[in-house]
């Protein structure tokens, strides 16, 4: 059973970084981003092909992150200059067909054969008796405490900081007050897309290495975000690694096994009831 | 803000989940271009025949969801050369290619469009996940039978009208575990695999037959796996349930995934029985440098429906050649594609006079068996309620990043 729930930590670990993701893209730039882990995938699978024709694992990965970020740019400024003043539903909304389209793009250029993901941090960290902690869950989850701890550091410390909360918490002021807002915004979307890139590169080996099945990390991603009610990162973190035990500990139980995926939903539905719990119907509705 | 975020993630995570899973409208764009551009590829011009061409039809996923690109090219082949060779009776086949895009709706449609406005006069499908199971009632009405080159869901294989040339997953998954039990010798035998909507029975049922020929009982069954699982917490069940060989049906995404989790965690002594969808070149690269199967520590085998592609056996030689002409990749899909078209061919050059859809479904009906080396045991369509005549599989095992055959002789389900 222990073996079981953490072999979870993988995904776990995944899932976490791509809730503080979520959270940092809420938080900064007001955008829940459903194409994050699609833009993460774009990037590792062309790091992957890159590897396949021959180049070292590390340049390799640096390209592929480079390609994530420079992704995530692209889509930042298209959110930056046609929805800047939009409604957060809306550019939730654009970030939906922003992930249909990079499904679709990307089934096209990556196919539908599979290939040799390369493992940058393979084999087994340790072990807690039978159970094996993988190198690439230690990495990643270690990244993801690093970038929560970073980003925490840098919106409190730096001018920097305080220039993208004064955007993202009254963006018209902060423009009209001379802050390049566009430029900051587009800043954060790059950032972030390179760190979710490295954390999916990471993982990619243990997974199903397809376009979708890597894009759809993001629904368990934004559970995680979900539980730290999108403004709390270290309880994203927290809320991701817990998903990935249960579903772990969950497959351990042949009769409870096939409602693992079940998961995430019933995370945003206990959420939902929850954060909604003092509405007054009419009000709520 | 928070209160905001809320709805928005329900609402967003439901639409995706339901546009992905549920009907896989992910890639209307792109189909739509890829189904004209190889419905122009496939559609062979007539060459040395002429005359009033017979029309067939072909659907396939060849975009979508879980695509098979390659789907119907290889059936393609075989009526171009027909057609070069003068055509069945001096009238070349015209063969009309649809694309389902793995959405029901459009698979419903084009086998509509194929039947009612092209009038063909039978079909020769492709690789698809839906297309028996939204179709087979409308072949039915309609009077239209199908030689399927890949069979997929279990409609494919019980219904009147459609009849796969492959061993399809349900016969697949008996005939591995069989293999397991009977020629490894395993009393520990488990099989955990996708289970897409409606497959539930088939799947069972595959399982019991398996009990029935060995005698046993599998040791672990859990079909609850799905595209997005880490497959390391299955694997550590599998071990700790005891299991000697692990069936895994799934596609080879997952199986690549699978051995990587084998090597992480050192999890040895285990035969893992991927069914023919991983039994590919891509797969065999891609785990060219595993450590558990180099090193013995596991062993990978896959079940071939057709006489294994990989080797150089004669049997192979004619579709070999054929597939080198055209330029399409040596795989499971082009050899049952391949002898689907020909099974097809041999039912029309059965048919005296017109070749009218009625005549055609006769001709089949007729086709009782239909001998090819590249099969075990001679393909039929036949009368009937369902057809699965492809009950036979050769077993190939990976080494070194290649494919070896392991069982020179088939391995045949006996029938009870």
């Amino acid at each position: 059973m222990l073996q079981s729930t953490v072999a979870g930590l993988t995904s776990g670990g995944a899932y976490a970084l791509l809730g503080v993701c979520a959270v940092l893209m809420y938080r900064m730039v007001g955008v829940v981003h459903f194409a994050q882990a699609a833009v993460a995938t774009f990037g590792t699978l062309v790091a992957a092909e890159l590897f396949h024709d021959g180049m070292a694992i590390a340049p390799a990965a640096a390209i592929g992150v480079a390609i994530g970020a420079g992704l995530s740019l692209l889509l930042g400024a298209v959110m930056a200059i046609w929805f800047a003043q939009a409604p957060i539903e809306v550019r939730s909304t654009v970030a939906i067909a922003m992930l249909l389209g990079l499904l679709t793009v990307g089934s096209r250029l990556f196919g539908g054969s599979p290939r040799e993901m390369p493992d940058p941090y393979p084999g087994a960290a340790f072990r807690i008796g039978d159970a094996v902690v993988t190198t690439s869950a230690l990495v990643v989850i270690a990244f993801t405490v690093a970038l929560a701890a970073g980003v925490g550091l840098l919106l409190a410390r730096t001018r920097f900081g305080v220039l993208v909360r004064a955007q993202s918490e009254r963006p018209v002021t902060a423009e009209l007050l001379g802050i390049r807002v566009r430029a900051l915004s587009v800043a954060v979307w790059t950032g972030v897309g390179a760190a979710a890139t490295f954390g999916v590169f990471v993982v990619a080996p243990t997974r199903p290495s397809d376009v979708t099945s890597l894009s759809l990390l993001i629904l368990p991603g934004l559970a995680a975000a979900l539980i730290g009610l999108f403004r709390h990162v270290w309880v994203a973190l927290a809320g991701g690694l817990a998903i990935g035990l249960a579903e772990g500990l969950l497959t351990h139980f042949g009769s409870v096994s096939a409602y693992r995926q079940v998961i995430p939903f019933a995370v945003v539905l206990v959420v939902l009831l929850w954060s909604q719990r003092r509405e007054v119907w009419d009000v709520a509705r | 803000m928070v209160r905001r975020a809320v709805p928005v993630v329900a609402a967003g995570m439901a639409a995706v989940a339901l546009a992905l899973t549920a009907c896989g409208a992910a890639d209307d764009e792109s189909s739509s271009q890829a189904a004209t551009a190889s419905a122009g590829t496939a559609a062979s011009p007539p060459a040395e025949a002429s005359g009033e061409p017979i029309k067939v039809g072909g659907l396939a996923s060849l975009t979508g969801p879980f695509p098979f690109p390659d789907a119907t090219k290889a059936a393609a082949a075989v009526f171009e050369e027909v057609n070069a060779a003068g055509g069945v009776d001096g009238r070349p086949i015209e063969y009309h290619v649809e694309d389902d895009k793995g959405d029901p709706a459009v698979a419903t449609q084009a086998a509509r469009s194929l039947i009612q406005q092209q009038d063909v006069v039978g079909l020769v499908s492709g690789a698809s996940l839906l297309e028996c199971a939204v179709n087979a009632p409308f072949y039915q009405q309609s009077d239209t039978r199908d030689v399927t080159g890949i069979g997929t869901s279990p409609q494919c294989f019980s219904t009147p009208n459609i009849a796969p040339v492959n061993t399809g997953p349900f016969a697949g998954i008996t005939v591995s575990m069989y293999y397991a039990s009977e020629e490894l010798g395993h009393d520990k035998v488990c099989v955990i695999g996708n289970q897409p909507d409606g497959w539930n029975d088939a799947l069972t049922a595959a399982v019991d037959r398996w009990s029935e020929l060995s005698g046993l009982e599998p040791a672990m069954v859990d079909f609850g796996l799905n595209s997005t699982d880490d497959l390391t917490p299955f694997l550590l069940r599998a071990v700790k349930a005891g299991c000697q060989a692990l069936v895994l049906e799934d596609v080879d995404f997952q199986t690549i995934a699978a051995v990587k989790a084998v090597d992480t965690q050192g999890i040895k002594d285990i035969d893992l029985l991927p069914l023919t969808t991983s039994y590919s070149e891509q797969v065999a690269e891609a785990l060219a440098d595993s450590k558990a199967i180099n090193s013995g520590a596991i062993r990978l085998f896959a079940n071939s429906e057709f006489e294994p592609f990989t080797g150089d056996s004669s049997a192979n030689d004619e579709w070999r050649a054929l597939m080198e002409k055209h330029g399409i990749p040596l795989t499971s899909t082009a050899q049952g594609d391949y002898i689907a078209a020909k099974a097809f061919i041999a039912a029309l050059e059965t048919i005296e006079g017109e070749p009218t859809r009625e005549a055609v479904g006769e001709a089949l009906v007729n086709l009782t068996s239909f001998e090819t080396p590249m099969m075990g045991v001679p393909y039929a369509f036949g009368p009937g309620d369902a057809h699965n005549p492809n009950q036979a599989s050769k077993f190939v095992q990976l080494k070194d990043g290649e494919w070896t055959v392991v069982t020179p002789d088939w391995i045949v389900l006996p029938q009870d």
